[in-house]
């Protein structure tokens, strides 16, 4: 399997945490929250899209309303072969940092 | 009952032009959202600035991103979409092609007549307009921009791409104002440029 980017990553694990409210915005907005750095429209759905089409995260339509104009919210889920992905990159990322610099001691 | 305050419609047409079918929805309804809220917080000023800083940043990427998945629907390139004649354009464009005519018109009159204008013409215009006439490099380079202002006025090119099929069209806009500073523009451009041909290569073939 294709190794993610760290922003595929870093999308897929903002979706698991919002839940059932993950939506474009939400993502963005929860991204930038943690990093705090801009997020911008283009740079969440993009990744999102993406992850989509590979199969790792599966998209439902909401209600449009008044304040969006008149437009849906599209709710995003992991999928099973996300979770799996999710939990590769976690092997990765320990095996990975067990032989990188100790940080404790600073 | 209060109307809810709107993005720019420039910025909307923009994104719509290059969003993706499927994300078109979903992304252009967020951005909606964000900008009530920031519009009720901060005012619509504020929210709208933020909607074209988003639009800006979001751009390049979406564009690239619809061109890898071939579904960049339509972009096209135009002039103002009304029907009104562009004043400042008709203004600027006359404003740039009076040195050229001051070039041109005399050079032509002496090579006709005779008669010596552009030395009277020099001491007509006086100190703060004779340099600039008498360096055509300048004077071309006014013309590029009368002619950019008016191809503008009177293009509309587009590009429509769906998968991989891509349909190139191209048609004027019936702007006879517009048209005639093309031709002008044209006319002077090939003259000036023709004599400094003359004036600085013929002589040494």
């Amino acid at each position: 399997m294709k190794v993610l980017s760290r922003t595929e990553e870093m999308i897929l694990l903002a979706v698991h945490a919002l839940g059932p409210g993950a939506y474009g915005l939400a993502v963005g907005v929860h991204l930038k929250k943690l990093t705090g750095k801009p997020w911008s429209v283009g740079a969440t759905y993009i990744p999102l899209d993406r992850l989509e089409k590979a199969g790792l995260l599966a998209s439902s339509e909401g209600d449009p309303t008044a304040q969006r104009g008149g437009r849906s919210k599209r709710f995003y889920r992991l999928t099973s072969k996300g979770l799996k992905a999710l939990a590769e990159l976690k092997r990765m990322n320990e095996v990975l940092w067990a032989a990188g610099p100790d940080f404790g001691a600073a | 009952m209060n109307r809810l305050p709107s993005p720019a419609a420039s910025a909307q047409r923009l994104l719509q032009a290059v969003l993706p079918q499927l994300m078109a929805d979903a992304l252009l309804g967020d951005l909606a959202e964000h900008f009530q809220q920031l519009a009720a917080q901060c005012g619509t000023a504020q929210a709208r600035r933020w909607y074209w800083q988003e639009t800006l940043l979001s751009l390049p990427h979406l564009t690239l991103y619809a061109l890898e998945i071939g579904e960049l629907r339509r972009v096209s390139v135009t002039g103002p979409t009304s029907d009104r004649q562009p004043m400042w354009g008709i203004a600027l464009s006359l404003l740039f092609l009076l040195p050229a005519l001051l070039l041109v018109i005399p050079g032509l009159l002496f090579n006709l007549t005779g008669v010596d204008l552009p030395r009277q013409l020099g001491n007509l215009v006086g100190p703060m307009l004779k340099p600039w006439i008498d360096n055509p490099w300048i004077v071309l380079g006014g013309l590029v921009v009368v002619l950019a202002i008016n191809i503008l006025a009177v293009a509309n090119i587009k590009v429509e791409s769906i998968g991989e099929a891509v349909r190139l069209t191209f048609d004027v806009k019936k702007r006879i104002a517009n048209l005639i500073l093309l031709a002008l523009a044209l006319f002077l451009g090939v003259s000036i440029f023709g004599y400094l041909l003359a004036e600085n290569i013929l002589p040494f073939i």
